[in-house]
């Protein structure tokens, strides 16, 4: 009963458009005060509130949001586009192809799936506007090529992860890599599948010699250093992950400097933007707290967990209603949200399963993606709108057919799970 | 969220509370830079001499990101930063959602103030008995919780603001309230995951 | 009936909260006849470790676990138990810790009650160790300049004495830290190097000296604690003392299995020669005398406790 009136609460306000943060903190502090008095939601309410933020561990999240801000400041992502575009050529539909390159290797530098999306939305989308390639496969693949950021490490979806299910960062990452080029390849082969069967939607691109291949290379090398700063530093031994976050922010700004792009001006929206976007997800790191110990507190994770446990169907089955309710959750929430929700109640129920839990933080995260292009709450498509200007349901169209193909990767790794548990295992054989 | 269509601030009062969050979303943004300065010093320093700073793990995690977190608070609160599902908002009627958002601003002014209530006795206790963490460096545990008293302070006053302006939308029927744009055409969080 | 709510930090399984909280909860259960029951939330399901004991003292929890080096803003004494003193096993340290923790005794006197929780159970790690991953353990003198994994400021100025690097890694990261040269070795207890997996990467490891070491409490409200009758009250304490008794010996027989694991996984465990422990161990004493001078400067009677803690180690 208590639980009904405390989701009708969050519901309602959720709706009604309260910051997601207070809907879940307001409807958490009053099932926690009905349920225990003051002291419970006063002891709550003092503990966790620096406990959502006083982590050495967190700094990850800031670190390669700012990266971000640095890097699109810099203008290096164009080049690393402009180059992918020289060698995709005369290919039909090859800049949409080169888009899902381009976002794979953004995704390498970034953690953020939707400060890819705006990259490449400013980068890749004139271009292929230009070209005359149809809007809405236009805008879908933008859409979905800036999730690549979000699984190919460093993610910071995964950390997030990582730090929820207390498991290895550092395999968390390494486990997103050959899924990551796993859906690099569904994008692109689901744009040839798209430009087979309607010709018209993309033309046939410009042919350039192999000298001016080579020279687009010239100006990739600034990602390359990024790339380098991040998992060089990693792999060699003189930083962490966490402190790895640090130095890749650090070296994005010396190369916006180096480029001539960084201002006073711009470092301080950069830094500005950066405090509120980590603002804004450790605040419903809160809310979500205030609100997962009520849950807790009234036993009914345990119970759900419980419950689903013990449902009398195969593991595989449990596993895809857990994977359904995650594409569901997906539709209407954010994915920061989802994650410090029901990682806490699923783990569990997934580890009895017999799974593996760096296995499903990848298949999490992918699930995870597709609710960034989902309506009604999609937020790649949010920025791909407000780059094309085109109506939100033609680009909701238009990123349909790469949602169908992420299902079959989805169903892929989840039969054959090997494909994200090989790469992290050879890491232990020294 | 740089991209602000709100309409300007119309009353000194108003205008003091803007500057106020301005300065405290600038010490964030110093602490985010300082985060990312001590975190490349410490690697060096423990790389190429042997001598990392036995603070930095006590200071950022303590100090900077309670920093970065509550100071940014009411400037994020009030270039709608922090994000809301906007999608059925626009489809209610204009009297119930300035209802809505009125409850639920004035339910987030006790929940925040409570929040800020617990942060201060947190304080009194740290500072009166001279709490700190043992380390080498021994750090002050009175810090994070004035950032958070600071922070949540501040943006109790943002709800309120809000709650009036959509208490006075409601009795009006004119949007004098600040809301988030729509989604096509405004502002786009950039940097979400 | 009673129905206490207790909370700890520990992964599921973990056997501290196994030999501990867990077989203290069924032991009450049982010899109350079903009286107190108790509803448990293990691994940080109700918050993190450093907030277990503020949410005891404001009855989120009834029951709440206190890792003294989690609170040592709010508890730096019970840290004493932490200090590199002179015991090895878990009993020694336990069973001293006891002494003066329990409720009546010097720690209980300046720091629990003060603080509005009483102690129910408590546990001393097996000192914890030195595990390196290349360089040979052969004296006191073997550790100068490697970089150390450590947690807390007794620990790090232990590192400091033997002229290594203290360094601070979140765990999860330690690992890898340690397999790719970011970390030479590790400040450790047996107990958490195979849950880590460290072993593939160590050689040489110390034996029989003391580090520093660990302290886990269970403590509960003074609040809750008045409003109980006087039998639950009793059947609470006795069992705390007997559980904490009997899990300190857990402990410490996992102590020598873990440490045979680990060494037929290729770490070579070093006894010292005489004169080096010897060594070790007078500049180990000066960490807890290093220790109290700082907080006595902050007013705190550290010197007292240190001793009365020096005293009960048989
Ligand atoms: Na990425
Ligand atoms: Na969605």
């Amino acid at each position: 009963m208590l639980v009904s009136l405390v989701l009708g609460l969050l519901a309602v306000l959720l709706i009604v458009g309260l910051p997601v943060a207070l809907a879940m903190a307001v409807s958490g502090a009053i099932g926690l005060y009905l349920y225990g008095g003051m002291g419970v939601l006063m002891g709550i309410l003092s503990t966790t509130s620096l406990s959502s933020a006083n982590s050495y561990e967190l700094i990850t999240i800031p670190m390669f949001i700012l990266m971000a801000e640095f890097v699109i400041i810099s203008g290096i992502a164009t080049d690393l586009f402009r180059s992918a575009t020289v060698w995709v050529g005369r290919l039909r539909g090859g800049v949409a192809m080169a888009t899902a390159l381009a976002g794979a290797g953004f995704g390498a530098i970034c953690g953020s799936s939707t400060a890819s999306a705006a990259t490449l939305a400013s980068t890749s989308l004139p271009e292929m506007m230009r070209q005359g390639y149809e809007p809405k496969l236009a805008g879908g693949v933008v859409a979905i090529s800036g999730t690549l950021a979000m699984l190919i490490p460093p993610s910071v979806a995964l950390i997030l992860y990582g730090i929820l299910a207390d498991v290895s960062i550092s395999r968390l990452m390494i486990a997103g890599v050959i899924p990551g080029i796993i859906v690099t390849i569904a994008i692109i082969l689901t744009v040839a599948i798209l430009v087979w069967l309607w010709p018209h939607s993309a033309p046939l691109g410009q042919a350039y010699t192999l000298r001016e291949k080579l020279r687009s290379m010239k100006r990739i090398w600034p990602m390359m250093v990024l790339f380098l700063a991040v998992t060089g530093t990693i792999y060699s031994g003189i930083a962490t992950p966490t402190e790895a976050a640090g130095l890749a922010a650090f070296v994005a700004m010396l190369l916006a400097l180096r480029e001539r792009k960084l201002t006073w001006a711009s470092l301080w929206h950069a830094l500005r933007s950066s405090a509120q976007t980590t603002c804004m997800i450790l605040f419903i790191i809160l809310g979500a707290h205030i609100f997962g110990y009520f849950f807790t507190l009234t036993r009914v994770t345990n119970d759900l967990a419980t419950w689903v446990g013990a449902l009398p169907y195969p593991p595989l089955a449990i596993m895809t209603l857990i994977l359904i309710g995650y594409i569901i959750l997906g539709f209407f929430m954010d994915q920061i949200a989802i994650l410090i929700l029901t990682v806490p109640v699923t783990l569990p129920v997934v580890m009895q399963l017999g799974y593996d839990p760096i296995w499903f933080g990848v298949i999490v995260v992918v699930t995870a993606e597709l609710g960034m292009v989902t309506p009604p709450l999609g937020m790649n498509v949010f920025v791909v709108a407000r780059y094309t200007r085109r109506p939100m349901g033609e680009l909701f169209r238009g990123v349909l057919p790469h949602v169908w193909a992420h299902l079959v990767v989805i169903a892929l790794m989840t039969l054959f799970p090997q494909l994200v548990l090989w790469l992290p295992s050879t890491m232990s054989a020294h | 969220m740089q991209h602000d269509v709100r309409p300007p601030d119309n009353s000194p009062v108003l205008r003091l509370m803007t500057r106020f969050e301005t300065a405290l979303v600038a010490v964030s943004a110093a602490a985010l830079a300082a985060i990312m300065l001590i975190v490349v010093a410490d690697v060096a320093g423990r790389y190429f001499f042997d001598a990392p700073f036995s603070w930095s793990y006590n200071v950022i995690g303590l100090w900077l990101m309670t920093a970065v977190f509550f100071l940014a608070l009411p400037d994020t609160l009030n270039h709608h930063g922090h994000i809301a599902v906007d999608v059925f908002q626009h489809m209610l009627p204009k009297p119930v959602m300035h209802l809505g958002l009125a409850l639920g601003y004035g339910a987030s002014i006790w929940v925040v103030a409570l929040i800020c209530k617990g942060g201060w006795a947190r304080f009194v206790k740290a500072w009166v008995n001279d709490e700190h963490i043992q380390a080498l460096v021994p750090i002050s545990t009175w810090v994070p919780y004035a950032l958070l008293v600071i922070g949540t302070a501040a943006l109790v006053l943002r709800c309120v603001v809000r709650v009036i302006g959509h208490l006075a939308s409601l009795v009006t029927g004119r949007d004098l309230a600040h809301l988030p744009p729509p989604p096509v055409t405004g502002s786009v969080q950039e940097d979400v995951i | 009936a009673e129905t206490l709510r207790v909370g700890d930090s520990f992964p599921v399984g973990h056997y501290i909260a196994e030999n501990l909280a867990k077989v203290w909860m069924d032991r009450v259960t049982e010899k109350s006849g079903g009286e107190v029951k108790f509803e448990y939330f293990p691994a940080e399901q109700m918050g993190k470790a450093k907030d277990l004991l503020a949410l005891t003292q404001s009855s989120a929890l009834d029951v709440g676990y206190v890792g003294a080096s989690y609170v040592s803003d709010k508890l730096p004494l019970s840290s004493v138990g932490e200090l590199p003193e002179a015991f090895t096993t878990s009993c020694q340290g336990t069973k001293a810790f006891w002494k003066i923790a329990q409720p009546g005794g010097a720690l209980d006197q300046v720091e629990f009650a003060p603080n509005g929780v009483r102690v129910l159970m408590v546990m001393v790690l097996p000192a914890y160790q030195i595990f390196t991953k290349d360089r040979e353990i052969t004296g006191a003198d073997s550790f100068k300049g490697l970089k150390v994994r450590t947690t807390g400021g007794a620990k790090e100025i232990a590192t400091k004495l033997l002229e290594a690097i203290p360094v601070q890694i979140p765990a999860p990261e330690s690992r890898e830290a340690l397999s790719r040269g970011t970390l030479d070795a590790l400040l450790f207890p047996n107990g958490s190097i195979l849950p880590y997996e460290m072993q593939p990467f160590l050689k040489y490891a110390t034996t029989g000296l003391n580090f520093g070491s660990f302290v886990v409490t269970y403590t509960i409200s003074q609040q809750k604690w008045d409003s109980l009758s006087p039998e639950v009250q009793k059947v609470l304490a006795e069992t705390g003392e007997e559980t904490t008794f009997s899990a300190c010996e857990v402990a410490d027989k996992l102590d020598v299995s873990d440490r045979e694991k680990i060494a037929a996984a290729g770490v070579q465990y070093v006894e010292l020669p005489e004169a080096d422990a010897k060594k070790i161990g007078d500049l180990m004493a000066t960490v807890g005398d290093q220790w109290a001078g700082d907080l006595e400067t902050r007013g705190r009677p550290a010197k007292a406790i240190l001793q009365a803690f020096r005293d009960a180690i048989e």
